[in-house]
């Protein structure tokens, strides 16, 4: 799976946030604690004239998700 | 010679592909002060639908209204706290709460809105409903149609504190699914071939065998652990703690704890409701 690769600055300055009253950013960390950001057509298209549209201009990488947490929890 | 004006208002908005562009949303399904038939719930929904940015079309109109009906007919509409339809094929749309103004979901990025429901991509995607239980006798509610066997939270909530979890995670294990509500037991069943249909999690007690898990309507498994503290944090979809769901979701609710007959009859409503939109598994 390839995503968008932000840094801690970045992601702290996203996460969270909206970019309308009904969807908000959410990133996720990879194996190796690297913050990522996935976005299909139609978050692009959301994002168009927000202030985050340049998550989709960020460096991309290959995702490896960290193992699933510990079962039952 | 009669004005036919008002006819055209008409088909427009009840029977058109799509609401008109421009149209204001309190005249929604209506001609002036009529609106056809249709549930007065329904009709607000429509208007909020609306008025978030999101459109309809006319059979999603109409598929929407029989269900407000029927859970109205069934004596159902009454305990819901939440209903996420999953029409309108965007995120403005399905954010809305049919039942009340309420509870409005919100969505992260990850996901895609289609005429067939909502679908999380199984990496972060999350919806909040913003709804944190209140009682112990609780449900939940999802419809899926999708058949992965993912380990990814389906509906609810995985706080390791208080340990006292309400959620449906129906990948577990190659043919398993696990229901748990205020308690960090299980109800797992073995669903042998497909996870898709109308799960819930009930309790209608705090008694012995007071929790079930309904699938498609009938009981496939009974409980009666819980925790005398409740879950503290809101119900979402899709994904929590993380694990994320790949499943789609054709609808979505929380209520109060159904009894097995309230179970079925919410099952025959919601099928019928994806029957009409031709989505039904």
């Amino acid at each position: 799976m390839i995503g968008y690769i932000l840094t801690t600055q970045q992601y702290d300055q996203v996460q969270g946030q909206f970019i309308n009253p009904y969807q908000f950013i959410n990133c996720v960390q990879d194996i190796n604690d690297v913050w990522f950001f996935f976005g299909n057509d139609q978050d692009k298209e959301a994002f168009k004239d927000t202030e985050y549209m340049w998550l989709f201009d960020l460096p991309q990488g290959e995702y490896i998700p960290k193992p699933s947490p510990q079962f039952p929890i | 010679m009669p004005d036919f004006g008002i006819m055209r208002g008409f088909g427009d908005k009840l029977f058109g592909n799509k609401l008109v562009a421009g149209q204001l949303p309190t005249n929604l399904g209506k001609i002036g002060s009529q609106s056809f038939g249709f549930d007065i719930d329904a009709v607000a929904f429509f208007n909020r639908v609306i008025a978030n940015g999101g459109t309809l079309s006319g059979i999603e109109q109409i598929a929407t209204d029989q269900l407000v009906k029927d859970l109205k007919s069934y004596g159902i509409w009454s305990l819901i706290k939440g209903i996420y339809p999953m029409v309108g094929s965007s995120a403005a749309a399905c954010s809305r709460n049919l039942k009340s103004d309420t509870f409005n979901g919100t969505f992260s990025n990850g996901w895609t809105f289609a005429s067939t429901g909502v679908t999380p991509n199984g990496i972060n995607a999350v919806m909040n409903t913003g709804y944190v239980q209140t009682s112990f006798l609780f449900g939940i509610s999802i419809y899926n149609r999708t058949n992965t066997n993912k380990l990814g939270l389906d509906i609810g909530q995985l706080d390791p504190v208080p340990f006292a979890y309400t959620h449906l995670l129906l990948g577990l294990g190659s043919t398993s699914m696990r229901g748990r509500n205020s308690t960090n037991a299980n109800i797992d069943y073995n669903y042998n071939t497909t996870n898709v249909g109308f799960w819930q999690t009930n309790r209608i007690s705090t008694s012995t065998n007071g929790w079930n898990v309904n699938y498609n309507g009938l009981v496939v498994g009974l409980n009666s652990s819980f925790n005398n503290t409740l879950p503290t944090s809101s119900v979402v979809i899709g994904g929590d703690g993380g694990l994320y769901s790949d499943r789609q979701i054709g609808l979505a609710s929380m209520h109060d704890g159904l009894s097995n007959t309230q179970a079925s009859n919410f099952y025959t409503a919601v099928q019928a409701f994806q029957t009409t939109l031709s989505r039904n598994v």
